[in-house]
């Protein structure tokens, strides 16, 4: 069974939104809601600043607190390491949406708190999902971690990388290699 | 049935939030004030507030059928059942919250045993029925049964809330909740609510001043002071904890309330409100004044309110950072309340206002006695 993870290289983002375009199109998303998003952050003293880009979704944790709240497992981490909600037994709670310390969660029309699934069907069929595929700079590669064959295991081998929050122990399955 | 102004007026109170569960039913999550970054608003608080108050109720009740202080007998039952309607109420608001109450049958098919919220259910469950039992045995007089069901429930009352407080200091997301300190936090605030409660059914219920009334006053009033006291402990503790370590989220959130977005509800609505002008209408009372502490009760209930607001914000409004940036000055995320949010919360209270008024007919039921014989026994007080 595949254990899929993320590589990101931050420094290559342009801040163009495609990817986040891309998702909403293949997910067929709602105009409030949105699975990607880009944080900026302003570093340095006038006249030396400078810009950096950080595409930040769902993690999709092995520890995943929102996992660990949620009532009724309608929020679940299936063998391939994806998080993933089945919407018909959500109650609506929010209890995810509280806990989780990325801010991935986004409430659909339904009330339901959705979020980036990581496109399964097209992991699966080895393909890199809608974000990835559309990105111009290669800024997400996805893969299995599992595979010691893998793109992803290549280039994580090759990078320095980093983890979102690691202080809070969720243990994302996103790396984002270091400048 | 009695029917009275009041009755009117509560059913009026029940019908406004009739008006705004179905625009929230209607209109989804756009009827509310919450937001994906602001996830739970002031439903949650308020149904926090009102089984607080249950549970802070029936553990004052505990003082008197557990370890015999004579001076909350004559109020006892009165607040059993005040106990029972403010949790109705509470779980009504929680119902029309939950977004898809109807997936609910999932609670029992696919239960999920590390989260709090699961455990919501079968320990509110069990003190609700401990508490209807422990009712029933209070207004049927079965005197050997009451003391072992009051404990059995005081247990239970405690164990939820220390659900609640877990539910909340899980949250490693939000430092301002996050903490061990959480399920004692809840224990004590709502043992603080239920003596605000239980200082509005003694001037209710004792209108005709016997000397029975005034011990119970006595009585509260000391309560009342000692618990002030708590809360203050309570307050400098977790503002200096708070300003000493600078934790980052932390921090914030205690600013916000200090001197941020949130400093109007902390100092105005919450600290004066539940503490400062409760304590000094107390201590200004010349003699034992039922009036008095029943004001100063239903001041309290009203900042206990808005401390679980306060709370409940807090803990959301200090942006949750994946990146920091020491430069960067925070941003607190906008709050906002709705008018279905206010009208559920009116709801909530007319519902438990007119079961209270209705409590004869409970206890005719409980009984199975006629309305008449009671009162020619005396044994209901309006
Ligand atoms: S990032 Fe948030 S939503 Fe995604 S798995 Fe982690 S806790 Fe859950
Ligand atoms: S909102 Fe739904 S998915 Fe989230 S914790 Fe509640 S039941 Fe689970």
């Amino acid at each position: 069974m595949a254990k899929y993870g993320l590589l990101v290289f931050p420094e290559r983002c342009t801040g163009c939104n495609a990817c986040n375009i891309a998702c909403a199109s293949h997910n067929q998303l709602g105009v409030d809601v949105s699975y990607n998003r880009l944080e900026f952050l302003e570093t340095g003293t006038y006249p030396n600043v400078k810009m950096e880009i950080l595409p930040v979704q769902c993690q999709h944790c092995d520890n995943a607190p929102c996992v660990s709240v949620c009532p009724t497992q309608a929020t679940y981490k299936r063998e391939d390491g994806i998080v993933a909600i089945d919407a018909d037994k959500c109650i609506g709670c929010k209890y995810c949406m509280a806990a989780c310390p990325y801010e991935a969660r986004q409430l659909n029309e339904k009330r339901v708190p959705e979020k980036c699934r990581w496109c399964p069907e097209m992991l699966e069929k080895g393909e890199q999902p809608a974000c990835s595929a559309t990105c111009m700079n290669e800024v997400r590669l996805f893969g299995d971690l599992e595979d010691p064959n893998s793109q992803l295991n290549k280039e994580l081998a090759k990078h320095e990388v980093y983890q979102l929050l690691e202080v809070k122990g969720t243990k994302p399955s996103i790396f984002y290699v270091k400048k | 049935m009695k029917i009275n102004k009041w009755t009117i007026l509560s059913a009026a109170f029940i019908l406004f939030g009739l008006a705004g569960a179905a625009n929230i039913f209607i209109h989804g999550e756009h009827a509310m004030g919450t937001t994906n970054k602001i996830p739970w608003g002031i439903l949650i608080a308020s149904y926090e507030y009102f089984v607080g108050i249950s549970t802070g109720l029936l553990l004052v009740a505990a003082l008197g059928y557990v370890f015999h202080v004579k001076a909350i007998i004559p109020i006892g039952k009165s607040l059993l059942m005040f106990a029972i309607f403010s949790l109705i109420s509470g779980f009504a608001i929680l119902l029309v919250e939950l977004g898809n109450p109807l997936n609910f049958i999932h609670y029992f098919l696919t239960p999920n045993f590390t989260s709090p919220i699961w455990w919501m259910a079968p320990l509110y469950g069990i003190y609700l029925m401990l508490l209807v039992t422990l009712t029933v045995f209070v207004v049927r007089g079965n005197e050997s049964l009451i003391r072992p069901f009051a404990i059995m429930t005081a247990v239970s009352a405690v164990v939820a809330l220390i659900c609640i407080g877990f539910l909340f200091g899980f949250i490693i997301a939000r430092p301002y909740w996050n903490g061990p300190i959480s399920p004692l936090y809840f224990i004590l605030t709502s043992v603080f609510s239920g003596i605000g409660m239980a200082s509005v059914i003694a001037y209710l219920d004792g209108r005709q001043k016997t000397s029975e009334n005034l011990g119970t006053v006595k009585f509260l009033r000391t309560l009342s002071l000692s618990m002030m006291g708590v809360m203050v402990v309570i307050y400098i503790g977790k503002t200096f904890v708070g300003l000493y370590g600078q934790m980052p989220g932390k921090y914030e959130s205690l600013l916000a309330m200090l001197k941020g977005p949130l400093s109007f509800n902390y100092w105005v609505l919450e600290i004066s409100l539940a503490i400062v002008i409760p304590f000094v209408l107390i201590i200004s009372a010349q003699k034992l004044s039922a009036i008095k502490l029943g004001l100063a009760g239903l001041l309290s209930l009203t900042g206990i309110f808005f401390m679980r607001f306060n709370m409940v914000i807090a803990g959301q409004i200090t942006p949750l950072k994946v990146i920091k940036n020491p430069a960067e000055e925070t941003v607190f995320n906008l709050f906002s309340v709705t008018w279905s949010e206010w009208a559920l919360i009116i709801g909530g209270i007319g519902i438990m206002a007119i079961l209270y008024l209705q409590r004869e007919l409970l206890e005719r039921f409980i009984k199975h006695k006629p309305a008449t014989e009671l009162k020619k026994h005396g044994d209901v007080t309006l």
